[in-house]
């Protein structure tokens, strides 16, 4: 691949890299939203409830996602009478099409996320909270909540990084995002090696960082006690000058 | 334990010795990709075997060459690549020959030519341009869906950049699956999808738009189709050109072209290499 049509891959790549954050920044939003919705659901005292959510998550965690969108975006749009109604203002659309579907498998395995994390609380502490007479609002966003997301977080940011790559499926309905881009300068240029491998390294850098961000986060969240060993010494060295300053 | 295993060995490289000598004398088989969505050259029987203008071609080529012939069905993009690492010795299914195909790989003689055409739905107003320079007016604007790396969005990239929205598909069915849901104003192919199209039940409320768009008017398009090689395989690539020399002269691929397209596609014989 010489100069030029390296600096032309690079911008066409470039370019292509907001299409597939703006994806994965639409799809993980709306998939925490219903992921919270169906874990709400499947603790609800209605059976009927429980069932409809324990039926979407299990639907969407058997199902592959390309099987969804393709169901989504080329069978809904087999019935004349769904183009002719409102709803097909935004299934018309290829980006809203993969959203809503990466959006509704995002939500399924989240549900799963939140299911564990909210197993993990001691029922212990909870009973001691409600002891203590608080709310049960208070109880959740004092003490549940807070337990839950840090026990998970590890297998969300999972979810997080395994969106991202599910991304590159949307271009299977025309969504022009990283893959799809690399997919048509593969058949402009034949360099298959070099742009793939440009495609590849892109998605490792954006991955990294969101990996490493997220394990700060876990380390920030994380009670000082369970923080691993060298940054619970650096904390208390912090501590120690700071103690001496005073 | 060793005994056994030494005889095992002796065993194998006699037998081996003893095939090599009927192996040699027979060729390899030729192993052939196709796309399997593209009709009519190539497609699928929703039975899973392979059929079309081209398959059938293949098929009559082969038995002209008196070689065995495999066919896979793997889509149009990532072929070339297959073919480039030696999974195939020869692409077919309406590839056209064109000169940056022909810097790193090699064509055939093209057996076959039909220009390229839009299509749309019968009331998008598209329809009766008399010229290109017309139709191009009423386009700029609409979203236009296209195959990618095919000539056709060679041709959009040509035309029409920045002037229409594009979209890219991995095949021709999922191009017609949008013109026909509306997703798409318009979709730009070669003319035989366009006359499988609207000659299906699905596919009545589509059109093909004039004028026909060929290498007349835009040389890049190419001269035809032909099989696709590498450059290594010199020898296949003889063979397969007699072949075709032979079909055209007996006019086979003229009949099978009325069977796949209802008329002729086959272009002359070529007198550089089948002589007079």
């Amino acid at each position: 691949m010489d100069f030029e049509t390296t600096l032309h891959v690079a911008s066409e790549l470039a370019g292509a890299i907001w299409v597939t954050l703006a994806l994965a920044a639409a799809t993980l939003p709306l998939g925490f939203v219903l992921a919270g919705i169906a874990t709400w659901a499947r603790a609800s005292r209605h059976g009927s409830l429980r069932a409809i959510a324990s039926a979407y998550v299990l639907a969407f965690r058997s199902t592959p996602l390309l099987v969804q969108i393709f169901v989504l975006y080329y069978g809904l749009s087999q019935f004349a009478w769904l183009r002719e109604s409102p709803a097909w203002i935004l299934l018309r659309e290829p980006f809203a099409c993969a959203v809503i579907a990466m959006s509704l498998c995002s939500g399924a395995y989240t549900a799963e996320v939140m299911r564990g994390g909210l197993a993990a609380v001691p029922k212990g502490a909870i009973e001691a909270a409600r002891a203590l007479g608080l709310s049960s609002i208070k109880v959740f966003f004092l003490v549940t909540a807070p337990i839950a997301v840090r026990r998970a977080l590890a297998a969300y940011s999972n979810e997080i990084v395994v969106t991202l790559k599910a991304t590159s499926l949307a271009s299977t309905i025309t969504v022009m995002e990283l893959t799809g881009v690399a997919k048509d300068l593969m058949s402009e240029t034949f360099a298959v090696i070099q742009v793939f491998c440009m495609v590849a390294a892109i998605y490792l850098v954006i991955n990294s960082a969101l990996i490493l961000g997220l394990r700060l986060l876990e380390i920030y969240l994380a009670p000082q006690h369970e923080r691993p060993l060298r940054h619970q010494r650096r904390r208390n060295r912090k501590a120690e000058v700071r103690s001496a300053d005073a | 334990m060793n005994a056994k295993w030494t005889e095992l060995v002796a065993a194998l490289t006699l037998a081996a010795l003893c095939a090599t000598p009927v192996l040699a004398e027979d060729l390899p088989e030729v192993r052939i990709g196709t796309d399997g969505g593209y009709l009519p050259w190539t497609s699928m029987t929703p039975a899973g075997e392979l059929t079309g203008f081209d398959i059938e071609l293949a098929r009559l080529v082969c038995q002209r060459m008196q070689r065995s012939c495999r066919f896979t069905a793997q889509p149009w993009e990532g072929q070339i690549p297959a073919l480039e690492q030696g999974k195939y010795d020869i692409l077919v299914g309406g590839i056209s020959i064109t000169p940056e195909r022909q810097k790193r790989l090699a064509f055939t003689q093209s057996y076959g030519n039909l220009p390229i055409n839009f299509a749309a739905a019968k009331n998008s107003g598209l329809n009766g341009k008399s010229s290109w320079a017309e139709l191009k007016n009423a386009l700029v604007g609409k979203t236009v869906g296209v195959q990618s790396g095919t000539q056709s969005q060679k041709f959009m990239d040509n035309e029409l950049k920045g002037e229409v929205n594009v979209r890219l598909y991995d095949n021709q069915d999922s191009l017609n699956l949008d013109l026909l849901a509306g997703r798409i104003d318009a979709a730009l192919a070669g003319r035989s999808p366009w006359i499988a199209l609207t000659g299906s039940s699905q596919g009545e409320t589509i059109e093909i738009l004039s004028p026909n768009l060929d290498f007349e008017q835009f040389d890049y398009l190419g001269v035809g189709v032909g099989g696709l090689m590498r450059k290594d395989t010199e020898e296949l690539r003889k063979a397969w050109d007699v072949a075709l020399c032979q079909l055209k002269k007996d006019g086979e691929i003229t009949r099978i072209s009325q069977q796949w397209f209802g008329f002729d596609i086959s272009t002359k014989a070529d007198p550089k290499i089948c002589g007079e």
